[in-house]
């Protein structure tokens, strides 16, 4: 199967590969499978006080399309409010890298990904609140 | 309820006698078309158990294989023909999924009314923060070359997969008294056996482990 040019310049130069700190209290991370064909995406995102991700970072382990789907996605996260990052659309991504139907999954699973993060980041906020409060309230 | 009894018919219409399988009766070589409720099980002959003795498996679809190969029927109406051909067809489908170990499990779930694997897409508890920790690690022994520690990685992946391959096989048989959830479970934990064999596809790509004969096991 031949891949667009757009996968293959993601595949051989991906943006924004690598790790954070997955404990830190504004950094969300998602990680998401797909269990017909294995592949992992780990994807995390840097979120400031204004709900707005600062910066991306993915490690995919999966085949061409995974890889450029989130690659794409971090790129497209970063300078976008969580809200905003929501609106991204599996759909979106097929287009931009003209996934052919087999690869669709792999978009789908770049969508998943970005949403976990978000649920991720978002729930620690939620919960250092709720933290506060209740030291507040003693 | 027990979903295990089979309803197809057990003699043959024409000459009376048992029928091994529902879709043909080898003796007067009449043939049936598979009832609705005849499962892969049942179109074989077998009973529908989890363990299979694949010699048994082999013998029941070469003796049916055998009375229903459409040569057989060359002489015979367009009708028996056609029959015979999609038979056959359904006797192979049938032994490729039961002789698979993981299929063969996916196929009892399916029967037993459990989710697909569209439906329930997940894995056993952190299984997927694990993978991508266990593919990290995979990475940087081999990037550092170390071959011990890759063997030890190999091996204990592959632990890994024969547990779940073994709870997967512990559970099979009770499926259908089992709850929604345990049959949700049962499906992660099928799923969770892809994740498995890519890693182990990752350890095996390492030239080190190859040339110290680690792939052979």
């Amino acid at each position: 199967m031949a891949y667009s040019d757009k996968v293959v310049d993601h595949y051989q130069h991906p943006r924004n590969v690598g790790s954070m700190n997955q404990s830190a209290p504004d950094v969300g991370t998602g990680i998401v499978g797909a269990p017909e064909c294995g592949d992992v995406m780990k994807l995390q995102i840097q979120v400031d006080d204004d709900n707005r991700i600062i910066d991306a970072k993915f490690k995919t382990f999966g085949c061409g399309s995974a890889i450029a789907s989130s690659s794409l996605a971090t790129e497209w996260v970063k300078g976008r409010t969580l809200d905003q990052a929501l609106q991204i659309r599996n759909t979106e991504i097929v287009k931009e890298l003209a996934l052919p139907p087999v690869k669709i999954h792999c978009s789908v699973l770049a969508e998943d990904a970005v949403r976990a993060a978000i649920a991720d980041v978002k729930k620690k906020r939620e919960r250092a609140e709720a933290d506060k409060e209740t030291v507040s309230t003693k | 309820m027990s979903c295990t009894e089979s309803t197809v018919p057990v003699k043959c219409l024409k000459c009376q006698a048992e029928l091994a399988s529902p879709i043909v009766c080898t003796g007067c070589r009449t043939l049936y078309p598979p009832p609705q409720s005849a499962d892969y099980f049942d179109l074989l002959g077998l009973q529908r158990n989890y363990v299979i003795d694949e010699s048994q498996l082999t013998a029941a679809v070469r003796a049916i294989s055998r009375k229903i190969h459409p040569d057989r029927f060359a002489d015979q109406p367009p009708e028996m023909r056609k029959l015979a051909t999609r038979l056959s067809a359904e006797v192979n489908q049938a032994m490729t999924v039961l002789k698979d170990p993981v299929q063969r499990a996916a196929y009892m779930l399916e029967l037993a009314g459990g989710p697909s694997a569209a439906e329930v897409r997940d894995v056993p508890g952190d299984l997927l923060a694990e993978v991508m920790v266990l593919r990290e690690q995979i990475d940087e022994a081999q990037s550092s070359q170390d071959a011990q520690v890759v063997e030890q990685m190999r091996s204990s992946i592959q632990a890994r997969r024969a547990q779940a391959l073994e709870q997967i096989a512990s559970r099979a048989d009770q499926l259908a008294a089992h709850s929604d959830e345990d049959k949700k479970e049962f499906r992660r934990l099928l799923n969770s056996l892809k994740y498995f064999d890519n890693l182990l596809e990752q350890v095996a790509a390492d030239p080190l482990a190859r040339a110290s004969g680690a792939d052979n096991g």
